[in-house]
């Protein structure tokens, strides 16, 4: 079928018109971090393009020091790796067997338990921190990094068996039922079969739970008080949160930190949409 | 695809080798912090740690004066100090958390108007007037009276900050305005569109001049009862209405359009404080100078002034230490950097007799210097703010009363509501309940809960989980082994703090100590007194709040990314790849950071989006002083963050269409509309239905863009119920029961949505 001219400009027109939308804040924060001082109105223009080339901004982000002298960017991206690391080892290991057994076995309250699941994902981090924050004050973990870790644990536990089973669920059961009449037991089946074939389903939870991790400030800032156990988005927030706000800080730390999110984001968001939504359907 | 090739790896001795490089380096990266830290020598002598939320030079300021302290020789080896820097908005918060754990900082700098909730939480430690730098008889007169509770000191103090008149030199060729009775005078004088003075005129403390020239005091001789909207000085609160009417002041005298009027020249004064600079017009011409504030009616007058101090922990595990560190950043060296470094005032006489002593020739230096002599004045004829913990009560009745007078409401009546709001603070607190009912109640529901869930189980495994089970041959038993770990790991960190959770919301929370008070919290939230129903902070506005967005967003969302999902349909379009990566990166980049630089761009003085809109009049205009501007704000930002998903998932739906089902339709002549209504829309709408169910849980919960974005504004009005209940935990003074029922109603209003979802969803399932 042969596209109508008039078709073909007004497609285009409209797509350059969002995506223009789309880029705006994005050039802002590129023409911020490029621009020496740090201050929004210097330059109120309405087009952002970067009239300098200063990295002085990115240079404050990697080498900024505390009052001894500690390199804070390794220091909090060490801590970021750390917390959202841990916490997603925890969340897959803690998931796999489960999210196997909600795919492939039958037992009571399966039904309900999988609704649990996905009510608790509702439910949002800044909720449960309340009681979180009581019971580990009890336990002594206040303010730690292992603290921290549980706290982000509780969101991805639940996210990765909800996942995982999505990604088990797409594996035919033809390969299991012929291992079985060869009479392999179930956890050979789990171990050599569905382990292997669910791998790449794997790597994307892992991702997304890792991604959840890296990007979250709230429960961070609340938690933590010691500027060397920051993670990165919680320096982040503070360069702007409060009054006199540094921005050329804030938009080069963005850049940097969102790199690799995007990057990572592209490969796996048809995967992620899948997980999420054939969760949604089967329930 | 991609991720099955990168990650899976086929063997390859390559492929293996950089992941074993990749997984060093990062954990290089996580142990340098630990390594670091332990290898690092540690300072001999006693370590004293200071919490401040000092920002820029103010922060470079009192770094430099800390490193001074710790090179000095009789320190050496006896005593180091270390800052660290705490937000600003959860310092109080951390400060009653960490200190009576003994985690706290042993010493902190704050306003002193936070002192008398500090000493209520009891996390200040009493200074004994001899350990001051200075003689108490020295320091400027009142400024100690901030410091000061029930005749014992709290704190040393390092500087204030007062307010004064900023005046433009050329609409005032005869100097500035005298007394406020000469303004309607002066306003035929000025040009057209040009108003004598200005201030925030919403805002107690930048009324407080004029509350202080009429002869008002905030407490009556106690120190306890409210004496601010008695006589003499409740009539104050007529006046700006009465300006506004005599042309006086502009009509909507809020902070950033005064400080727009002023600097474009359209106000010949303006009534603020040391943190501003003119900018703008005036700014750049340089035509200003500051003055102490015009008398009231014949009596000189001084505003509400603000003192700077550093205070003990209550629990510090070195206090002469500290003390020493506070003596020393509260002595003539600190008041002499921060006069010189910030223009501070100093506090204390010797500190004023060496500015009188300076005669600077240059005019930056004689400005700075006027700066300081003018807020003196504001302090020796205002007041310092109470520091009483019930100050706090005062700031939101007086605003409604202010805002009443420039409304031109009733203001009788207005003044005897002011007076009603603050009656209710001194009502009493609920009493501690006897607990034995709710836990006879409570065992009544577990049990009757039990029983259900047995019946319902029973009923399961005679049902399709055990033809399920025949189905696949893996029996309830075997399951079990797996299940565990997930299962423990989900109880422990999901469900048994949901429980606790569901359980503290039946106490209450003060001073670190849980009572139980029943039902209480649920009564105060879903029964609140008529008059506060419907307004901003009250469960319910929130909760119309939180539907209004919901409901804007996911419509907002579902329209706008349907439509980018058609445009990018058609295969001749050779770009769409590029277009589709393009468009799917709000999606992409952290939330965090977008609603970050949103909260930039909507800025009013320098903000991208009035930069935008000049053409229509948005300069300087401010999107967060009303409701529905910052709803808009928060909207936009949102729809922004929210259409990539609902774009890829039509997307995906899209395919599902088979080709020659269109094609037919369109030889049959169907328009481009009945197309999308009859064909496109009945095949996509089973694949949409769930992404609407979860965007719409989403931006339910959608904390990150309130709290960045309008943070609330104005007045907590832009609050969802997420972001109400995060309030109460951590920034209202740790309400965590009162919190806690809140996420008990989200809790339940969650369950009930996803109960009518399932509904709906069920039959297009089947």
């Amino acid at each position: 079928m042969k596209p109508r001219l008039l078709d073909i400009v007004v497609t285009h027109a409209v797509l350059l018109a969002f995506s223009a939308v789309v880029l705006y804040p994005v050039l802002w924060v590129l023409k911020l971090a490029l621009t020496p001082g740090g201050q929004l109105g210097d330059d109120p223009s309405a087009l952002p393009l970067p009239t300098t080339f200063d990295l002085s901004n990115f240079s404050a982000f990697l080498f900024a020091k505390d009052f001894n002298g500690n390199p804070l960017f390794l220091y909090q991206l060490g801590n970021s790796l750390l917390v959202s690391g841990v916490a997603t080892l925890i969340g897959v290991l803690f998931a796999l067997s489960a999210a196997f057994a909600f795919s492939r076995f039958a037992f009571v309250g399966r039904e309900e338990g999988l609704k649990l699941m996905l009510i608790s994902q509702m439910f949002p981090a800044v909720v449960t921190a309340v009681p979180l924050i009581v019971i580990l004050d009890a336990f002594g973990l206040f303010g730690t990094t292992a603290g921290l870790v549980l706290i982000y644990a509780t969101a991805s536990v639940p996210f990765c068996i909800w996942m995982l089973k999505g990604f088990f669920d797409t594996i035919p059961r033809e390969l299991e039922e012929s291992a079985r009449l060869d009479g392999a037991s179930s956890f050979v089946i789990f171990w050599k079969i569905m382990l292997p074939l669910v791998r790449p389903g794997l790597a994307v939870t892992a991702l997304f739970s890792f991604m959840t991790a890296w990007n979250e400030f709230i429960m961070a800032s609340i938690f933590l008080d010691d500027v060397t156990k920051y993670t990165l988005p919680v320096t982040l927030q503070q360069a702007v949160g409060g009054y006199d706000p540094n921005w050329g800080l804030f938009a080069a730390g963005s850049l940097l930190l969102s790199l690799p999110v995007v990057i990572v984001f592209f490969y796996v968001q048809k995967q992620m949409v899948q997980g999420l939504t054939a969760g949604a359907v089967k329930g | 695809m991609t991720a099955e090739r990168s990650i899976g790896g086929k063997d390859n001795g390559m492929a293996r080798a950089s992941w074993g490089v990749i997984v060093l380096v990062l954990l290089v990266v996580v142990l340098f912090r630990p390594v670091a830290q332990a290898i690092k020598p540690v300072p001999d002598g006693v370590k004293i740690l200071l919490w401040h939320s000092q920002r820029g030079e103010e922060r470079d300021t009192l770094e430099v004066l800390l490193r001074r302290f710790n090179a000095l020789p009789e320190n050496a080896g006896k005593v180091y100090v270390e800052p660290l820097g705490v937000p600003d908005a959860s310092f109080k918060d951390k400060l009653v958390r960490n200190i009576p754990r003994g985690s706290g900082p042993d010493l902190f700098v704050r306003p002193h108007n936070e002192l008398g909730e500090l000493h209520g939480e009891r996390v200040v430690g009493e200074v004994n007037p001899a350990d001051l730098p200075f003689p108490a008889a020295h320091y400027a007169s009142k400024l100690l009276d901030g410091f000061s509770i029930d005749g014992h000191l709290y704190g040393y103090p390092l500087t204030y900050k007062g307010l004064f008149l900023f005046y433009n030199t050329k609409l005032n060729p005869s100097g500035p305005p005298r007394d406020v009775r000469d303004l309607v005078a002066l306003r035929s004088t000025l040009p057209a569109g040009t108003f004598p003075l200005v201030y925030d005129a919403t805002s107690l403390y930048f009324h407080s001049p004029f509350f202080i020239g009429a002869g008002g005091s905030v407490f009556g001789p106690d120190g306890r009862t409210f004496a601010i909207f008695q006589e003499p000085a409740a009539t104050s609160f007529d006046w700006p209405g009465a300006w506004k009417r005599s042309g006086v002041m502009p009509p909507e005298p809020n902070y950033n359009e005064m400080v727009r009027l002023f600097q474009a020249g359209q106000a010949a004064a303006i009534i603020c404080g040391p943190w501003y600079r003119p900018g703008g017009a005036i700014g750049a011409s340089g035509e200003w100078a500051v003055a102490p504030i015009p008398a009231v009616n014949g009596r000189p007058t001084g505003s509400f002034v603000t003192v700077e101090g550093v205070y003990l922990s209550a629990r510090s595990r070195h206090p002469q230490e500290a003390a020493k560190v506070a003596a020393f950043l509260a002595g003539p060296a600190g008041e002499a950097e921060r006069f010189d470094r910030l223009s501070l005032p100093p506090v204390s006489q010797a500190g004023y007799a060496r500015l009188d002593a300076l005669t600077p020739s240059d005019p930056q230096q004689r400005r700075r210097l006027e700066i300081v002599r003018v807020q003196r004045a504001s302090l020796e004829n205002g007041l310092v703010t109470p520091n009483s913990e019930r100050m706090g009560a005062v700031w939101t009745p007086a605003m409604d009363l202010l805002q009443a007078s420039l409304a031109g409401r009733d203001f009788a009546k207005a003044l005897e509501d002011s007076r009603y709001t603050l009656a209710r603070v001194d009502e009493a607190r609920p009493a501690r309940v006897d607990w034995r009912p709710y836990g006879a109640v409570l065992a009544a529901l577990l049990g009757l809960g039990t029983w259900l869930l047995v019946a319902r189980l029973r009923k399961q495994t005679a049902g399709h989980e055990a033809a399920r089970a025949r189905l696949t041959g893996f029996s309830t038993g075997a399951a079990l082994p797996y299940l565990l770990p997930g299962l423990s790991a989900v109880i422990i960190l999901v469900f048994v703090p949901l429980i606790i959770g569901a359980g503290m919301s039946l106490y209450e929370h003060e001073h670190g100590s849980f009572t139980f008070v029943g039902l209480d919290n649920f009564h105060k939230i879903l029964l609140p007194p008529m008059a506060r129903l419907f307004q901003a902070r009250s469960f319910y506005f929130a909760l119309a709040v939180t539907v209004l967005w919901t409901l804007t967003n996911v419509v907002a969302h579902i329209s706008l990314g349907i439509f980018t999902a058609l445009l990018l349909r058609p295969s001749w379009n050779r770009l769409r790849t590029v277009y589709r990566l393009v468009l799917i990166l709000p999606w992409a980049i952290p939330n965090y950071i977008t609603a970050l630089m949103w909260k930039g761009m909507f800025n009013a003085q320098v903000g991208a989006v009035n930069v935008l809109l000049a053409p229509f009049g948005f300069t300087g205009f401010n999107w967060f002083d009303r409701f529905h501007t910052a709803f808009i704000a928060n909207l936009v930002t949102n729809t922004w963050l929210g259409f990539p998903f609902m774009m890829v998932v039509t997307l995906g739906a899209l395919q599902s269409i088979p080709s020659e089902v269109e094609e037919a339709a369109m030889l049959d002549g169907a328009s481009r509309w009945q197309r999308f209504r009859y064909i496109v829309l009945p095949y996509i709408r089973p694949a949409l239905l769930p992404s609407v169910i979860l965007g719409s849980v989403w931006t339910f919960n959608m904390f990150n863009i309130i709290y960045l974005v309008s943070g609330g504004e104005p007045g907590s009005q832009t609050d969802i119920l997420i972001s109400e209940a995060y309030r109460w935990a951590f920034e209202r003074g740790q309400r965590f029961g009162y919190a806690a029922a809140y996420s008990v109603l989200i809790f339940l209003f969650l369950l009930l949505y996803s109960r009518i979802t399932s509904r709906l969803q069920k039959p297009e399932g089947t």
